[in-house]
């Protein structure tokens, strides 16, 4: 007796591959990638990943035997109709040994209403269902990842599912057809760049791993998939551009029992996500090869997610807090995660789909940066210097005339960008003569100035080294005023001179990210002023502007 | 070395040392040379010869500067400066004047009101002029005057005259013709007496100075041409009342000496052993103060071989049979610098060297 005709072996069996697929029909997987498009259609990025993740698991996890998985990538036409006839001469030889069949056909690519577009060829789809009735397997399950995917679905006696319905069949074996697609017929299918591949096909498999387990039985069914798909690939489309997936089951099965697609509770490794756990979780593989999972943990029930022992890294959002997580999935193990042993990281804003999303953990943003500079700068000789010499002043080389301060408020309103508010002197100098005035004796006359400037900066910077090092650039303009003193053997006197700069400084900020130090940093930077603020009565005029090199502190927040 | 050479060799090192600037390099020699003394509406350092003058802002306005108000306007300054102080001045003007204005620098050298330097310094658009003057070698009292022309506008923000090193000026120097007596000369034409003669100050050393005579001849009958001391720190020859001078005192001619001999530049005695007794010898007589290597010791027969009888010449009683010299005139004191009468040593300052008031002896002393 076979045991339920689950395509867990035919499809994403994600227990102990040996227990599941030793038994029970032979299942074989013809996948599909292609990436090319046709006559005003844009190349597409990532079907053919999302087919190697959908081998990965399927050989990976042990459901298919490898040998029995092909995976054909921007297949030509002549291509994928080879692709089918071997494969229907595979499973005509295993009828004829006796032996039930399950046949997994997935495509990712370019498609119409009507047809599989391969680059400048096409497969119209009436086509592609003779071929998928011909191959007379005990079940067969279409996943079509393409726009419009729901036409295939038009087929003679097939019923459409309702909307996250559970158990549409009874019985305990079905035979058949079922036709899961990323969209209906009318509406497109989207990649995400964030995930690396398509929407559906992301959390489809998240899904069989485990997410998709709503009943916690450790058995995901075709419903479950179904409306796990449905509802993630709904939200996560909904506010794009392109709007809203549905994606659609269309089944024509007979038999009893709902169709188990894999048994995430008998993985070899799981991670269990706590039942009082509510977040948005992402695993990725070590070092961020892969995104294998996001899902949407709500409290209440626990769910575990079959994934192949090893290394594994976990982002954790609970409303504004992000925490990540590094662990090890042993072999056999169920490993329960716990946000409260992660690190704090910060959410990286993703501007294109208008809410924030759990980037990698490396990529930060400071949202508002306290700074505080001091710095040098070099001393110019201009015809309003040059004048006070003629008056017969000398200068008064003091540090106050190198040295420089400022003080800035700097808000990153988008990933590289922001705005800076610097507050500093970018100018100072002292000048003095001597005057005789008889009777052997001189009085002295001091003439100086500080300029200062309040400049509105925008600064572009891009993080590197895991946010360790910010190479950055800015340029504004703003107000300067010089106050000028004037001191003399009748008393002192001092102004205010207003007028305009410009200025623009390049440099680098280092922000370290270990723990314990997170939220200070330094920076250097060369600058370059140009504010021709003081001008005296012969028009002579002085640009308090120079070239200066700072160095300071920053604080994030 | 004998003394007298020593003391030639420390006047050859001071005149050395005063040729070079007696003052320091880059000394102002006028105040406020900025315009920034004012008592009211008026300069504080400057006096309007001529117009008038206003106080208006330069390159900014807290630092003032001084505009010429009228077709004809003159300030100026006197300053304390002596050929002594300044053998070389850097002059600068810092000064704005419209095409139509004109201004030009004038020197007065002795402060007499006859300009002896007159140079147009033209200033446009705050033109820093500067230039160098060569003084002449003999000058006091000298003012310096701004002198503008033209109706337009002319304002000065600075006038300076600093001391500058006497290599930086390669220019001859500023004729100054008209010098009082007593003021270093070179040549006649220098004088306002016409006469520029060679003196003899003390047998040591050689000045020439204006003067009114050189011989005896050259002054009134009765007259007698001699050395004589004026407001000026050297002495000159003037003429006078025959056998004015004591024993001792700074001569230039026999005529001018009470004893009838002038010798070694000092009235004396004695011109050498041929003029005393028979076995008297002619020798300096020791002032009667020590500290006399400046020569102040002038030729007397035999004074310290005998004492001398009532009535004879005596410096000191210690020359005297009866051991007192007749002191009712007084005691003579010389500067033993020029060999000139002094009461105090302030008088005795030759060239900015401090020369002392010694007490040589009895004025014209005879034995009791």
């Amino acid at each position: 007796m076979k045991p339920c005709p689950c395509l867990c072996a035919a499809l994403l069996s994600l227990g102990a591959p040996a227990a599941l697929a030793a038994e029970g029909p032979e299942a074989y997987a013809l996948l599909v990638g292609s990436n090319r498009g046709g006559p005003g259609q844009a190349p597409l990025q990532y079907a053919d990943d999302d087919a190697a993740r959908v081998r990965d698991v399927l050989v990976d996890l042990g459901s298919f035997p490898p040998e029995h998985v092909r995976l054909v990538a921007d297949p030509s036409r002549r291509d994928l109709l080879a692709a089918f006839d071997l494969l229907q001469l595979a499973l005509g030889q295993e009828r004829a040994r006796g032996v039930d069949t399950e046949v997994l056909f997935y495509y990712s690519g370019h498609a119409r209403a009507d047809s599989l577009d391969l680059g400048q060829e096409e497969l119209p789809l009436s086509e592609l269902k003779a071929r998928l009735k011909g191959f007379g397997a005990t079940i067969t399950l279409v996943v079509l990842d393409a726009c419009q995917a729901g036409a295939l679905s038009n087929v003679k006696g097939a019923t459409p599912a309702a909307d996250f319905s559970f158990n549409a069949m009874n019985g305990l074996n079905a035979e058949g057809l079922a036709v899961l697609a990323s969209s209906s017929a009318t509406e497109l299918s989207q990649e995400s760049e964030t995930l690396g591949g398509s929407y559906f096909t992301h959390h489809l498999l998240a899904g069989l791993r485990g997410a998709a387990d709503v009943d916690t039985d450790g058995a995901v069914t075709l419903d479950e998939a179904y409306g796990y798909a449905y509802s993630r690939t709904l939200v996560d489309t909904a506010s794009t551009a392109v709007g809203a997936q549905h994606a659609t089951l269309e089944t024509d099965l007979r038999g009893k029992g709902a169709v188990i697609l894999t048994r995430p509770g008998e993985a070899a490794a799981q991670l269990v996500l706590t039942s009082e756990l509510a977040a948005e979780v992402l695993v990725y593989r070590e070092n961020r090869a892969a995104v294998v999972a996001e899902v949407h943990k709500a409290a209440g029930n626990p769910m575990g997610l079959a994934l192949t022992p090893g290394r594994y890294g976990v982002l954790v959002r609970q409303g504004p807090v992000v925490r990540e997580c590094g662990l090890r999935l042993a072999e056999g193990a169920r490993t329960p995660l716990d946000p409260t042993v992660c690190r704090e990281v910060r959410v990286r804003v993703d501007a294109a789909k208008g809410e924030a999303t759990v980037q990698e953990a490396d990529r930060r943003l400071e949202r508002l940066m306290i700074e505080t500079g001091l710095g040098g700068g070099t001393l110019r000789d201009t015809p309003y210097t040059e004048r006070l010499e003629d008056f017969s002043f000398g200068r008064n080389l003091l540090w106050g005339n190198v040295v420089m301060l400022e003080g800035s408020v700097a808000w990153s309103f988008r990933r590289n960008f922001g705005a800076v508010l610097t507050v500093g002197d970018i100018d100072s100098d002292a000048w003095s003569r001597d005057m005789y005035t008889g009777d052997d004796t001189t009085s002295t006359d001091r003439y100086s100035w500080v300029t200062w400037r309040a400049s509105l900066q925008g600064r572009a910077g891009l993080p590197l080294a895991g946010g360790w090092l910010t190479p950055y650039a800015q340029a504004g303009l703003g107000p300067a005023w010089a106050v000028t003193d004037w001191s003399d053997q009748d008393g002192g006197d001092r102004e205010v001179d207003w007028g305009w700069h410009l200025v623009g400084a390049a440099g680098l900020q280092l922000m370290p990210t270990v723990r314990g130090w997170r939220h200070v940093g330094l920076y250097g930077q060369v600058e370059q002023s140009w504010a021709p603020v003081l001008v005296n009565l012969m028009g002579d005029r002085h640009d308090s502007g120079r070239f200066a090199v700072i160095f300071g502190l920053r604080a994030g927040f | 070395m004998t003394r007298a050479h020593a003391f030639q060799l420390t006047l050859t090192v001071l005149g050395i040392t005063v040729l070079s600037g007696y003052s320091s390099c880059g000394e102002d020699l006028l105040a406020d040379p900025g315009f920034d003394l004012w008592c009211g509406e008026d300069l504080c350092s400057w006096e309007v010869e001529q117009g008038q003058v206003e106080k208006v802002p330069t390159w900014d306005e807290r630092d003032e500067g001084a505009s010429l108000v009228g077709p004809e306007v003159a300030i100026s300054q006197s300053s304390t400066a002596t050929w002594l102080d300044a053998q070389c001045i850097f002059f600068t003007l810092l000064a704005d004047e419209d095409p139509g204005a004109s201004m030009s620098l004038e020197l007065d050298f002795l402060d007499d009101g006859s300009v002896e330097y007159d140079q147009e310094i033209p200033a446009e658009e705050w033109e820093n002029i500067g230039f160098h003057i060569t003084t002449p070698d003999w000058y006091e009292g000298l003012r310096f005057r701004i002198h503008k022309t033209g109706d337009e506008r002319a304002v000065i923000a600075q006038v300076r005259a600093q001391v500058a090193p006497s290599e930086d000026c390669v220019g001859a120097p500023v004729v100054l013709d008209d010098r009082p007596d007593g003021a270093q000369c070179s040549a006649s034409t220098q004088c306002a007496s016409g006469v520029c003669a060679t003196l003899d100050v003390l047998g040591q050393w050689e000045a020439e100075s204006c003067g009114a005579c050189r011989l005896d001849t050259d002054c009134d009958t009765g007259e007698a041409c001699g050395q004589e001391y004026g407001t000026q720190e050297l002495p000159h020859l003037a003429c006078g009342e025959p056998s004015r001078h004591a024993l001792g005192e700074a001569c230039q001619h026999d005529g001018e000496c009470s004893t009838g001999i002038c010798y070694e530049g000092q009235c004396a005695e004695c011109d050498g052993a041929t003029t005393c007794g028979e076995g008297a010898i002619c020798d300096r007589h020791p002032a009667v103060e020590a500290d006399t290597d400046r020569g102040l010791e002038p030729y007397m027969c035999d004074p310290a071989a005998g004492l001398r009888a009532a009535g004879e010449r005596c410096l000191d009683d210690a020359d005297c049979l009866s051991g007192s010299c007749d002191d009712h005139l007084g005691s003579l004191r010389l500067c033993d610098s020029t060999g000139r009468p002094c009461d105090a040593d302030e008088e005795c300052t030759l060239w900015g060297f401090e020369g002392t008031c010694q007490r040589l002896g009895v004025y014209q002393g005879t034995c009791n």
